[in-house]
Formats: C-alpha cells, sequence, structure tokens
C-alpha cells in the first residue's frame, strides 16, 4: 500500500508539471505520513545525499564548461571542426558530430551540449541548405556523447552512489565516446550522400593547422583532466576545480572573450545550476531510501535473476530496462532510484562494476534522444522551431547507430575496461 | 513586496558566489598543499563539503525560478494557455507549500547537530545542518514567487533549454 502511495503521488505530480526534484520530495513525504513516519527523515536523507565530497565535482565541471563556452570556445571548435571534415559530404553535419565529441572533453552534460553547439550549428545547417529535422536529430544524437567522453556528471553521481571510481568511469568513457562519434559520423556521411547533401571546399591545410591552433587549449583541457586523473596527482573533486582554474586563465587571458564584469554572472549561474541538481539528487536519495527499506532493489533484482543467470541474457535484459526508464525518467533520478540494484544484478552474473557503469550511463544518455522524455530532442527541436513529430522521424538512424554502439560496449568489456585497467591496473 | 523579493534575490545570489569560491577555494588549497607543501591542512576537505553544502541551500530557491530545477511539462503543454496558467501557478503553490511544511522537521533535524562538533574543523554541526530548513524555507519563498510568475504568464520551460542530465 505505500509503494503504491509512493508511486501514485510520483507520477501524479510530475505529469502536473512539478520539477522531478520536489515530485520525488513530495511522493516521499506521502508515504512517510501515510506509514505513520517522521518527516524529520526528509532533510536527514537529503543531507547525507549531498553531503558526499564526489560531488563536488558537479560545480566544478560546470563552472568550467560555462567558463570556456563564455570564453567563445563553442565558435572555435566549431571552426576546427570544420576545417577537419567539413569538405566531406554532408559536411556541417560531420561538423556537428566532430564538434560534440570535442565539446565532450569539456562539459558534462549532454543537454548542455545540444544548447551551446544546437545554438549556433542548427541555424547554421538551415541556412546551408540541410533540411531542418536532419539539423535537429544530429545536434541531439552527437549531444549524446557529452557524458560519455568525460567529464560526465552522471558518472560522478553514480560514483557518489555504489563507491565506484570516478577516475576509472571516466577512462573507461573514453573509446565508447569515440565509437559513439564515429557510428554517428558513418550514418551522417551515408544520409548526406543519398540525398545529396551539401558540403564545403578543402579550404587546405593552413586553415586546418590555424583552426586547430584556435581550438587548441580546448583539446588542452579534455588532456588536462585525464592527464590529472591517470596521473593520480588530483582527484576528480580535485580535477574539476583545477578545470575551472584553467578554462578562466584561457578563456579570460588566451581567448579575451570573457570580461571581469561576466565572471559574476557565470559564477551565480553556474552554482544555480549545480544547486538545481544536487537539489534533485538529495531528494531522490531520500525517495531512493524509502525504496530500500522496502527491500525493492532487492525484490527487482531477485525478479531479475529469478528469471535467467545467463551473463548474456542478463545484460540484454539490463540494457532493455535502462533504456526503457532512460526514455521515461530524468536521468538523476532514474540513476539514484535504480542504478545500485541493478548494478548488484550486473555484479551478481560477474560483470565489471565499471563496465556496468559505462554501459548503464550509455543507455540512459540514449534515453535523452528517445520519446517520450527525450530532453535533448525537445531542446533542439525548439532550437529549429519544428514539432516533435519530424525530429524523431530524422532521429531514428542516428539512434540506430548509437544503439550498435551500446550492444558492442555491452558485450565487449575490453572497450570500457582496457584503458582504466592500463593506468590504474586491474 | 516585490522590491524585499528583490533584495533576497540579490542576497542569495552573492551567498551562491561565496559558498562556490569558498569551495574552490578549499579544493585549491588541497591540491596545492598535498603537491607543493610539505604538510597539508585536514579541514579543507570538510569547508568544501560544506561550502557545496550553503550552495545547494541558496541556490535551490532561485533555480526554481530560472527553470534549472527541471520538469517535465510535457502534458501541460497540451494544456489551452488558460488551463496551463492555472496548472502551473497552482503546482508552483503546491511546492511552496510542501517547502513550507518542511520547515518544522528541518529545525528539528538542525537541532540534532547542536550536540555535535564536525571532526576536523570542531564547528557545531547545528551550524551546517542549518542548510537543510534555509534549503526549504528558499524553496517556498521561491515557490511562491514562482506562483505569481506563473499566474502573470511567464514561467521557464524545459522547452527553453534550460536543464540537466
Amino acid at each position: 500500500m505505500g509503494v503504491a502511495i509512493l508511486f501514485g503521488v510520483f507520477v501524479i505530480t510530475l505529469v502536473m508539471g512539478v520539477p522531478v526534484a520536489l515530485a520525488l520530495g513530495m511522493a516521499s513525504a506521502a508515504y512517510l505520513v501515510g506509514n505513520g513516519m517522521p518527516l524529520v527523515v526528509i532533510p536527514q536523507k537529503m543531507f547525507a545525499g549531498i553531503d558526499v565530497f564526489v560531488l563536488l565535482c558537479i560545480p566544478g565541471f560546470i563552472l568550467a564548461g560555462n567558463l570556456m563556452n563564455g570564453g567563445g570556445i563553442t565558435e572555435r571548435i566549431i571552426r576546427f571542426a570544420n576545417a577537419l571534415v567539413g569538405w566531406i559530404r554532408g559536411g556541417l553535419g560531420l561538423t556537428n558530430i566532430a564538434g560534440s565529441m570535442i565539446f565532450a572533453g569539456v562539459s558534462g552534460t549532454a543537454v548542455g551540449d545540444a544548447a551551446s553547439l544546437g545554438g549556433v550549428l542548427i541555424p547554421g545547417m538551415k541556412k546551408a541548405g540541410y533540411p531542418a529535422d536532419f539539423s535537429a536529430a544530429v545536434t541531439a544524437a552527437s549531444s549524446t556523447i557529452g557524458p560519455i567522453i568525460p567529464p560526465s556528471v552522471p558518472m560522478i553521481i553514480v560514483g557518489a552512489l555504489t563507491g565506484v571510481s570516478v577516475g576509472r568511469m571516466f577512462l573507461a568513457g573514453a573509446i565508447p565516446g569515440l565509437l559513439l562519434g564515429l557510428g554517428l559520423m558513418i550514418t551522417c556521411y551515408l544520409i548526406a550522400r543519398r540525398r545529396g547533401y551539401p558540403h564545403l571546399p578543402w579550404r587546405g591545410w593552413g586553415e586546418l593547422v590555424r583552426a586547430f591552433a584556435g581550438a587548441f587549449w580546448a583539446l588542452a583541457m579534455t588532456v588536462l583532466i585525464l592527464a590529472g586523473l591517470m596521473s593520480g596527482i588530483a582527484t576528480p573533486s580535485e580535477t574539476a576545480i583545477v578545470a575551472s582554474l584553467y578554462a578562466l586563465v584561457v578563456g579570460g587571458l588566451v581567448y579575451r572573450g570573457l570580461a571581469w564584469r561576466d565572471l559574476p554572472r557565470v559564477l551565480v549561474s553556474s552554482a544555480v545550476s549545480s544547486a538545481a541538481i544536487l537539489t534533485l539528487v538529495g531528494f531522490a536519495n531520500v525517495f531512493g531510501w524509502i525504496l530500500a527499506s522496502e527491500r525493492i532493489p532487492q525484490m527487482l533484482a531477485d525478479a531479475v535473476l529469478s528469471l535467467t543467470d545467463n551473463k548474456i541474457l542478463i545484460i540484454l535484459l539490463l540494457n532493455v530496462l535502462l533504456l526503457v526508464i532512460g526514455s521515461f525518467m530524468e536521468t538523476i533520478a532514474a540513476l539514484i532510484i535504480l542504478f545500485t540494484p541493478l548494478m548488484a544484478v550486473a555484479v551478481a552474473v560477474g560483470v565489471d562494476p565499471v563496465h556496468f557503469a559505462t554501459f548503464g550511463v550509455l543507455n540512459l544518455m540514449i534515453g535523452l534522444t528517445t520519446p517520450p522524455v527525450g530532453v535533448c530532442l525537445f531542446v533542439c527541436a525548439n532550437i529549429a522551431r519544428l514539432p516533435l513529430g519530424p525530429v524523431i522521424g530524422a532521429v531514428l538512424p542516428f539512434l540506430a547507430s548509437n544503439l550498435v554502439v551500446l550492444l558492442l560496449v555491452s558485450f565487449i568489456p575490453a572497450l570500457s575496461l582496457w584503458l582504466p585497467n592500463l593506468v590504474f591496473g586491474n | 513586496m516585490s522590491r524585499t523579493i528583490a533584495r533576497v534575490e540579490q542576497i542569495a545570489r552573492l551567498a551562491v558566489a561565496v559558498a562556490f569560491l569558498m569551495l574552490a577555494a578549499a579544493v585549491l588549497l588541497q591540491v596545492i598543499a598535498r603537491t607543493f607543501l610539505p604538510w597539508s591542512p585536514v579541514w579543507t576537505e570538510e569547508l568544501a563539503r560544506f561550502s557545496l553544502l550553503y550552495l545547494v541551500a541558496c541556490g535551490a530557491g532561485l533555480s526554481l525560478r530560472t527553470g534549472d530545477l527541471v520538469n517535465v511539462d510535457l502534458a501541460i503543454h497540451l494544456l489551452p494557455p488558460t488551463w496551463r496558467r492555472i496548472t502551473d501557478t497552482l503546482t508552483a503553490l503546491a511546492v511552496a507549500v510542501f517547502a513550507l511544511c518542511l520547515i518544522p522537521p528541518s529545525l528539528k533535524f538542525m537541532a540534532i547537530g547542536s550536540f555535535q562538533t564536525s571532526p576536523a574543523l570542531a564547528w557545531r554541526m547545528d551550524w551546517v545542518f542549518a542548510t537543510m530548513p534555509l534549503v526549504m524555507a528558499m524553496l517556498a519563498l521561491f515557490g511562491f514567487v514562482r506562483a505569481v510568475d506563473a499566474w502573470r504568464g511567464d514561467a521557464p520551460s524545459v522547452l527553453d533549454g534550460a536543464a540537466d542530465g
């Protein structure tokens, strides 16, 4: 009965348009009151959920991304991507994907990527003669790379929840991130060739070198983050803060796109975005605690394991489950509520936690580009000024490409585990 | 009334900036001390975590107003404008009332802290636990502000691109 109240209130408030964080809070409160338990559990569990050192990464990486963006990095990344792949047929689509891969190394969220790159590239592609739905679809599909290539906000939250090393997860995402980009580029090229989309003229090696020099400091930030983690000099939280300091220097002194008077605004807006994510983490922690006390994760795990204990089938089942969850639920809420029990299932059949975290996060990111709750799809459709329908149609081939990579990452553990094991040992 | 709210908003923005700078300073000191100095202070980790809690406490209300605190407003978007305005206003009011109801239990939680001190900084923990009643108060205040905004027809939407994930 208590559980029915919990989920009932959650769904109703969510549909009414209550922010996800507070919908989780209201559902938890209804459960507690219904079961005669004290409401003091809410501040207590919320506090415990936020008071975690590794969560410091979130404001750090968000600030670093915003500082780089404010410093004019987006245009430079696009120029470099354009010089690199723009001359191939479907060039601006490829630029969009390559840009997402580079931008992924600066930002940790998919929606951030979709909004920053989409804001420039979707209008640009439309002007160059690409259909609006294709432009929005490429942007949405490639934004899923953002949280797979480090840094990654969802992976930080997994680390805070399960104690799996954030450094290992970050490294584990590198190769799958490159594969996602490669798959999308092939898909984009094939579509562009069949439909005769335009391409830009090759502008020569000179332009490529100049564009590389322009984007160098952005690429160097990815290297800085990876090197900090790989060398063991800094923890992920420390890396995040060092990265924002770096972004401040690059944006202000090197690119000169950031004025001192912009800084307070960037600082406050990054803090407010982080506060929103962490409020969600806090309320979701209360909700997760109630689920755990009702032994729901255990029941879910038992139910899955009672169906089969075949590793391949379990991995497939987890993928289907996570894809469905990812297309209905907000990423962070889904992570906090369901990641721990599903990881328990995976570990029970011998899947490495870092491997599970990689394909688990990938599943939820793919969910951001599928209806009904595909936030990246909404953002891109909105920038392209299109209704959702045509964009959903146009995203299908790219979705298929992402699903192929998902299967590869799920069934070839080495794709995610090889790099972290090489650096940190087994 | 609106002047008081503008003042609170200004103070909250200043407070999140200060909390963020303290957090960054504590973490940077930690890296520098460990790498370059023969000793490293034990309290930096604690200070950074407490700053994060204050950042959340002061920023949550603001994020409600900016739309950073995401909602799924797909169903709401299907409603005719008048009904949408009414629903938006009612949900914002519900958020405010809910947060208001959580202030007393949060104060109770804070009181538990008066018996504890933090291990490294030796701060009284009720000063840290105070972030919970503070976050509820800010959510309540800005919930009401958002209800007024929504009634006037300018509530932020996830479709404008303010979201996480």
